[in-house]
């Protein structure tokens, strides 16, 4: 399998006043097309800062970071906004929905910003929808759904400009154990159709069933490997 | 051929881009529209402001070149005072009236003048079989009068050589007054009366409009001996002087000197008379109405300032309202620019739809003007164009500082923003 992300002794540091606060310790993995990897860890391991540098909306303070062959440390402001455009599909806890739009127009705005005429943004639109089982509510607007259907529109508008990767920040975080499941089954669908994810959680039993998972704390990667191995040894309290 | 399709590229994007950015802007109005409605009314008091003044200006300006074209712009007029006295009025007090000999004088020695006409004025009553107008400008004047004016013929002739000498019964009158006393009937012919006097029509003017709020048709023509035997010979008059464009500041030189001689005047007394011109009445209302449209011009502007600084301020509101949507839209991949555009466009259709307001308001201000007081006031459809587009620039200027702060906002900041 291709490698499609790098990252080698990334370090992620900000400045406090006059403390200096290590968000990332030399974080080095890789990730390859079509893994499926869950990064668990309790608040303030350092995941979320992860995910920003993954998801090009932060650059690291030090270490590479080579995202489908290009090295994203240099990229200007514009750069970065192309990746994010073409190589990243964002799913929100919260969604991040824009309200007053409807699902279709929510799904059509990556496709805007890459230039994409208007006929062929709301067929992929609805191509998109429909694949995540929304086909019937595309002109219903966020505050007309449920929690799973809006996180149903977040994970089609994520998918709809065939990103290399999703990422997804605890996406399950604002729904019922049922509706979490069911997107999570949706997840685990995209990934056996060959999507790359990427999913941060805090909570150990959706981590124990990514294939591959990595366990963080205070900055640092401190496990990686299958999902259930990985939460197994995090019960046992097992730390080398 | 690969620039050119990169080119063709970049344009796709920006018009795809522009469409959405026109839809996302209005729709960012549309939720908000009582907000961007009260946003928007300085700008629309600003804007109406200026378009009642330039309504107003315009207006003024198009009736007195009107008024201005009717004198001949080749045309001076000799009287005994100037038309505006500025200063020391009491100078031309005691000035003699301009007589038929002044009048005889130019004729005679004038080789540099095409035509010399007297010109008298007075006010009558006019009727024709019961029909009456009350307040009918009348002038009397010799055939020449029509070479030095703009004055056409609509029907019949204007005075003969013969006739403007004597002290025949004649007449020509205005469109106005054709219209007020025969209505679709032909005057040539007729004979009207103008006091106890009664008068043969034997042309009729074409129409000239209106000046001031006074028609410059409702006029009547006669010979000037007859004028004088009706209104008394002793009244002041004015002589109209026409020469060859490129003649006419040596005409006019010889104009005063042929008077000076004519009036006897030694070489350190003061003329006598004065000569009028269009130029000259011209550069006076010039000068008096600018500096007063200047004041209207500035309080406008000033209102347009503060309604601007309203718009800046609501965009500003607006901006940190939709933080989290600036932010998520900059994770979709907006770049900086694409969110700058956003806001101003947004900004931009709210204070053209104030300037929009306020040219509506400005359109009917001056409609009002028109009807009720004797200034006219006029909004071509140019002056309506460039408040849009002059409002839009406001809505631009003033969204810069609002628009530059949403595309500069931290994205990771944005979306956690509460």
């Amino acid at each position: 399998m291709s490698v499609l992300l790098e990252l080698a002794r990334i370090s992620r540091l900000y400045q406090m006043g006059s403390e200096t606060i290590y968000a990332l310790r030399n974080v080095s993995f890789t990730v390859d097309r079509g893994e499926y990897v869950g990064i668990v860890g309790s608040s303030g391991s350092g995941k979320s800062t992860l995910l920003n540098i993954l998801g090009c909306l932060d650059t690291a303070t030090s270490g590479t970071y080579r995202l489908a062959g290009k090295d994203v440390r240099d990229a200007s402001d514009d750069q970065l906004s192309d990746l994010r455009n073409r190589e990243i599909g964002f799913v929100f806890q919260t969604f991040q929905l824009l309200a007053r739009t409807t699902a279709l127009e929510n799904v059509e705005l990556p496709l805007v910003y890459r230039g994409v005429r208007a006929g062929e943004r709301r067929r992929r639109a609805r191509e998109a929808l429909a694949r995540v089982g929304l086909a019937s509510r595309m002109r219903h607007r966020p505050n007309e759904l449920s929690g799973g259907q809006r996180q149903r529109v977040a994970i089609a508008r994520a998918l709809v400009t065939e990103p290399s990767i999703l990422l997804a920040d605890e996406p399950t975080g604002n729904l019922d154990s049922a509706t979490g499941h069911e997107i999570l089954g949706l997840f685990r669908e995209l990934n056996e159709a060959g999507n790359t994810l990427i999913l941060i959680t805090h909570e150990p039993n959706i981590a124990a069933q990514c294939p591959r998972a990595l366990r963080m704390s205070d900055g640092y990667v401190l496990d990686d490997g299958p999902g259930s191995r990985v939460v197994a040894d995090l019960m046992v309290g097992v730390r080398f | 051929m690969r620039l050119f399709r990169a080119i063709g590229r970049t344009i796709r994007r920006v018009l795809v881009n522009q469409a959405a950015t026109l839809l996302t802007a209005l729709r960012g109005i549309a939720t908000n529209r009582m907000r961007a409605f009260l946003s928007t009314i300085g700008i629309a008091i600003g804007v109406a402001t200026l378009m009642t003044i330039y309504g107003l200006t315009a207006g003024l300006t198009s009736s007195f070149t009107r008024q201005l074209a009717a004198l001949g712009s080749s045309t001076m007029y000799v009287s005994s005072r100037p038309w505006v006295i500025r200063g020391d009025w009491w100078l031309y007090r005691n000035r003699p009236p301009i007589t038929r000999e002044d009048v005889e004088a130019l004729r005679r020695r004038g080789d540099l003048l095409d035509a010399v006409a007297p010109v008298a004025n007075a006010a009558a009553e006019v009727s024709y079989r019961g029909e009456r107008i009350g307040q009918v400008q009348v002038q009397g004047t010799t055939s020449e009068y029509i070479d030095t004016s703009t004055l056409k013929l609509a029907a019949g002739r204007f005075l003969s050589p013969l006739e403007g000498a004597g002290t025949g019964q004649i007449a020509v009158i205005g469109s106005e007054v054709a219209e007020r006393l025969f209505k679709q009937a032909s005057p040539l012919g007729a004979r009207i009366s103008l006091g106890p006097q009664r008068f043969t029509v034997i042309g009729v003017l074409m129409p000239q409009g209106k000046a001031f709020g006074r028609s410059l048709d409702n006029l009547v023509i006669i010979p000037i001996d007859t004028f004088g035997r009706v209104y008394g010979m002793r009244r002041d008059m004015a002589i109209a002087v026409t020469a060859a464009p490129d003649a006419l500041f040596r005409a006019e030189d010889q104009v005063i000197e042929i008077l000076r001689s004519e009036r006897g005047l030694g070489a350190g007394d003061d003329d006598t008379f004065s000569i009028n011109r269009q130029s000259e009445l011209l550069k006076i209302f010039n000068e008096e109405t600018s500096a007063l449209f200047g004041v209207a011009i500035a309080v406008g502007l000033v209102t347009l300032l503060v309604g601007g600084i309203g718009v800046m301020n609501i965009m500003l509101v607006s901006v940190t309202e939709r933080t989290r949507e600036i932010g998520v839209r900059r994770a979709l991949g907006a770049r900086r620019r694409t969110i700058l555009i956003q806001f101003l466009t947004e900004s931009a259709v709210v204070t053209m739809v104030g300037g929009a307001i306020g040219t509506a308001v400005g359109m009917i201000g001056c409609q009002i003007i028109d009807k009720v007081a004797p200034v006219s006031a006029e909004l071509s459809a140019p002056a309506a164009l460039g408040a849009l587009v002059f409002s839009a620039l406001i809505g631009l200027l003033f969204g810069t500082w609002p628009a530059y702060r949403a595309a500069h906002l931290d994205p990771i900041e944005s979306l956690r923003f509460e």
